[in-house]
């Protein structure tokens, strides 16, 4: 649980939209006059509850500010580029004053101070990206034995803010031969590992701080550099030299916050890594949707299913096991479409389980898998043991069926599946004879899983 | 589905014709052809990547986001989707196509004729997929047999695989061509291939495979493909029976030279490719020209449509290849003849950068039946080259010193590609015509060479010169003056 300190009181709240038009400069002086003069008497945020806060995010602004804050009706509320403002008062006075205009209420008549103190500290604590990023460039050599390690860098010939301050631009310098360093508080995820990633040739030349202290990359993998972050907020500077870059285009380097494999990129943090990211294709996991992208997170063949209900699930076509599932509506195919391809697909849900998580058949070397058929509910058919096998999923509220039905009549014997440990709780297996044949259903209980 | 029209762009073309030097480039068009582009799906991604024509015209092609999708009377459906990164498809029935997919070789059916497939089946995945991007599948050809043929990318950066330079791989027929028999069976096919993203059939039913350029592949290349050979890229051969990944570490170059098949005609890189596409036999019988019996393939990195001309010698083809229409506006990966003789080309500049403007789409080449004055055919002769024209030549136009011709080989190491290796100027000790057509030219030749040869001054009785006058010989055997 994190606390916030001080907030703004109902009294400056009304101080209107002037307020908001120069929220920053105003909110700073508006925290300063309330510290000075009213430690005691704030609509407190000393107890300012994140978990509160989300519910009552969840509650009030989820419609139409996005699940996980990302926007949609109402602005994105996540990447530190909030049009009203986005310091803690400024937040706080958005949430309380609404605006009407753009339809968005007033929440001072509905919500009580605490919950919009709550409100407040949970935005705050889902925000990512730069903040307060500046810059400064020095032109250098064409020299082209320089090294970014050994370079000595005087006084800059331009230092400032970017238009857009918390994304990394590297191309506006109008030089050929320059440096550029980058420098800003860079909030990432609280509750998650995260890496800075790019993707770059090995001859660029960078050098990347986290807390003033020089990091090194720990990536082995060709075009990808990786360097691990802290949880929360950390001071970040990256510097790039020219010197080594073959084109004007690869000048523009992309940079990321990623998850802690690399594979899933959860956010920008240039310019050009942003574009890239806005060129995700999103697929609707619609009822029969069968997927062979590539799943990041998921082993190889693994064959992506959409069920409805939002609820999706993996069958792996060389194990005939259950290798993942998810809800989520969509499914981000977007990396299968820049560059070369490589990096997977991702899920935009919540993961009920993945791989090495699975319900597993007991002797996978007799998996022979045929075929799936598409339709309002597809169907993955197999053998295992030489008796073919047909597969379809059935979903409600509380849980999901995976029904296995013997098709071929001459045997019955029953597979046996295995679950690994974390799916023991929620997993039943049975099997059921009727007129049908004999089936057997593998039950996934979803209670406990928000989405 | 989406209405859509046809755009010619002949104007562009002729546009850049008027160009002959400086910063636009002259864009090789010989006359009476002309490019039309045909728009694609709005708003989709249409990395075309698989392209097939039926006999009532019907276009076929698959994406390399996925979809498969068929194209009639102006009008696109989508077929199927969610296929993974697909780089070939067949038609095989009227609701029937197979595709080559990373992870399977699929038979995708529409069972209810709604024009929408439900059945996606497996034909074959007996071969090792790392979820790694470079692991293409290309596929499918068929032969009058029923037997599916393909070809399987190796990988790059796969964890723990067996690399000599840049591509690896971890096992599982990486670096193969394979076979499917009608009854499912999978059968490894032959080894030592890097990227051979074109697979093709002869009109006699033999094998050709392209493969681009790179670690082991000194330049781009065709390979008339036979069972059980192998073409150059050693890591393949982990999944030889013969070997061990230990006694593989340890092989040399000058050992695997005299167990590799050369190729049968050299690309050499950049001057006329640098990722080819499929060889497509022109079987229009005239309809798409004079060049009956060639080959046409595509360029991914050029954008360009180039020809190649086999000859038999000593038992083994081996040819020439020659630009033949440049300036598209993507890259040129799948070429198709369709029945009214139009060659149709796929394109995707995704990943790999493409001449052109354009990341993606579909185009078309058409013949208006103006016969161009081009270079037809050449053929081996034991001290020199008999070219054929399209059209009389200007007997004073052929002289010796005004034919160039340059020759070298190529390097076979696993650094990627070759410069050219002893490269020299050869002179053309004589010209002469045979007929008012052909034109021989002597000079002194060795085996294991390609041969560049330039004939910029050959014009025909109006003064007019080819479009394209360079072509690159690949001589792996001399003609002895007996046969």
């Amino acid at each position: 649980m994190k606390k916030l300190n001080y907030l703004c009181n109902k009294s400056s709240t009304k101080q209107g939209s002037s307020f908001l038009h120069f929220s920053f400069f105003l909110a700073s002086a508006c925290t300063f006059f309330y510290i000075l003069s009213q430690p005691a008497n704030a609509v407190l945020v000393e107890n300012a509850n994140i978990k509160e806060g989300k519910a009552s995010y969840d509650i009030n602004c989820k419609s139409c500010h996005g699940r996980n804050l990302e926007g949609s009706v109402g602005f994105n509320l996540v990447d530190g580029e909030s049009v009203h403002g986005n310091s803690v008062e400024a937040i706080a006075v958005s949430i309380s004053e609404g605006f009407s205009d753009k339809g968005m209420p007033a929440f001072k008549h509905t919500l009580a101070p605490q919950d919009i103190a709550n409100l407040t500290a949970y935005i705050l604590s889902k925000r990512l990206g730069f903040e307060d990023l500046s810059y400064k460039v020095w032109p250098i050599s064409t020299d082209p034995s320089l090294k970014i390690s050994t370079l000595n860098l005087a006084e800059p010939l331009k230092t400032g803010k970017l238009k857009q301050d918390n994304l990394m631009d590297f191309t506006f310098t109008e030089l050929n031969d320059f440096a550029i360093e980058f420098e800003g508080i860079l909030h990432t995820p609280t509750d998650q590992e995260t890496v800075l990633q790019a993707h770059m040739s090995n001859r660029i030349q960078v050098q990347v701080w986290l807390n003033d202290e020089l990091q090194e990359n720990v990536s082995p993998a060709w075009l990808n550099w990786v360097w691990p972050l802290n949880k929360g907020k950390q001071k970040v500077r990256i510097r790039y030299i020219t010197t080594g870059t073959r084109t004007q285009n690869d000048k523009d380097l992309q940079f990321f916050v990623a998850d802690n494999t690399s594979i899933i990129k959860l956010f920008p943090v240039s310019m050009s890594a942003k574009r890239l990211l806005e060129d995700r294709k999103y697929m609707k996991q619609t009822p029969g949707l069968v997927e062979r992208k590539r799943m990041a997170m998921l082993p190889p063949y693994s064959l992506v299913i959409g069920t409805g209900s939002n609820l999706n699930f993996a069958f792996n076509t060389k194990t005939c096991s259950i290798v993942g599932a998810w809800l989520g509506s969509e499914l981000n195919i977007g990396p299968n479409i820049f560059g070369r391809g490589r990096a997977g697909s991702e899920i935009n849900g919540v993961w009920v389980f993945k791989y090495p998580q699975q319900i597993s058949v007991e002797d996978t070397s007799t998996c022979r898998y045929q075929k799936y058929t598409r339709g309002a509910s597809p169907k993955v058919f197999y053998s295992l043991q030489g008796n073919n096998y047909e597969l379809s999923a059935v979903t409600n509220d509380k849980s999901f069926t995976l029904q296995q039905r013997l098709l071929s009549k001459t045997e019955s014997k029953q597979v046996t599946f295995t679950l690994t440990d974390e799916l023991k709780d929620k997993v039943k297996i049975f099997a059921n004879a009727s007129n049908e044949g004999l089936t057997t259903n593998i039950e996934v209980d979803l209670s406990g899983i928000e989405f | 589905m989406n209405n859509l029209s046809t755009l010619s762009i002949v104007a562009i073309s002729l546009f850049s014709l008027t160009f002959t030097s400086g910063a636009c480039a002259k864009q090789t068009l010989p006359t009476g052809y002309r490019i039309d582009t045909i728009a694609t799906p709005s708003d989709i991604p249409f990395h075309i990547t698989g392209l097939d024509i039926d006999q009532s015209g019907k276009v076929a092609v698959a994406t390399r986001l996925g979809d498969v999708w068929f194209y009639s009377n102006g009008q696109w459906a989508k077929f199927a989707d969610g296929l993974h990164e697909p780089t070939g498809l067949l038609i095989e029935a009227d609701n029937t196509v197979v595709v080559g997919q990373k992870p399977e070789l699929s038979r995708i059916v529409d069972t209810n004729n709604d024009g929408v497939a439900d059945e996606y089946i497996k034909v074959a995945d007996d071969w090792t997929f790392h979820d790694n991007y470079h692991e293409f599948n290309f596929a499918p050809v068929k032969d009058a047999e029923g037997n599916f043929f393909g070809t399987l990318n190796l990988g790059h950066g796969v964890k723990d695989a067996l690399s000599f330079g840049v591509m690896d791989s971890a096992g599982g027929y990486r670096g193969w061509a394979y076979k499917v028999t009608p009854s499912g069976e999978f059968v490894p096919y032959a080894s030592g291939l890097r990227s051979p993203a074109g697979v093709g059939l002869s009109p006699k039913g033999e094998l050709f495979v392209t493969d681009n350029q790179g670690d082991w592949v000194a330049s781009s290349k065709l390979h008339l493909i036979r069972k059980g050979e192998f073409y150059g890229h050693p890591v393949s051969l982990r999944d030889d029976p013969n070997y061990t990944v230990e006694q593989l570490r340890k092989i040399t170059p000058e050992e695997l030279e005299p167990i590799r098949t050369k190729p049968n005609v050299w690309f050499p890189h950049k001057e006329i490719s640098g990722s080819p596409g499929n060889p497509e036999w022109d079987t229009t019988e005239g309809k798409f020209g004079p060049f009956t019996g060639q080959i046409f393939v595509g360029d991914q990195t050029l954008s360009n449509v180039f020809r190649v001309m086999l000859e038999e010698v000593n038992g083994e083809y081996q040819g020439a290849a020659m630009n033949f229409i440049d300036g598209f506006q993507s890259g040129n990966i799948r070429v198709k003849f369709d029945p009214e003789g139009a060659l149709w080309v796929g394109q995707t500049a995704r990943g790999w950068q493409s001449e052109g403007n354009k990341p993606f789409g579909l185009q078309k080449v058409v013949w208006d039946g103006t016969t161009p004055f081009e270079l037809l055919t050449i053929n081996l002769i034991p001290k020199g080259f008999d070219l054929s024209f399209t059209q009389k030549l200007d007997k004073n136009s052929i002289k010796a010193s005004d034919i160039t011709v340059s020759s070298w080989r190529y390097r076979y190491h696993h650094n990627y590609g070759s410069p050219k290796v002893d490269l020299r100027e050869e002179k053309v000790l004589s010209s002469e015509l045979l007929s008012d057509q052909k034109l021989r030219i002597n000079l002194f030749l060795e085996a294991d060479r390609v041969y560049a040869i330039n004939f910029p001054q050959i014009s025909n009785q109006n003064g007019a010169k080819p479009s394209t006058t360079t072509l690159f010989y690949t001589l792996n055997s001399l003609k002895s003056a007996i046969e």
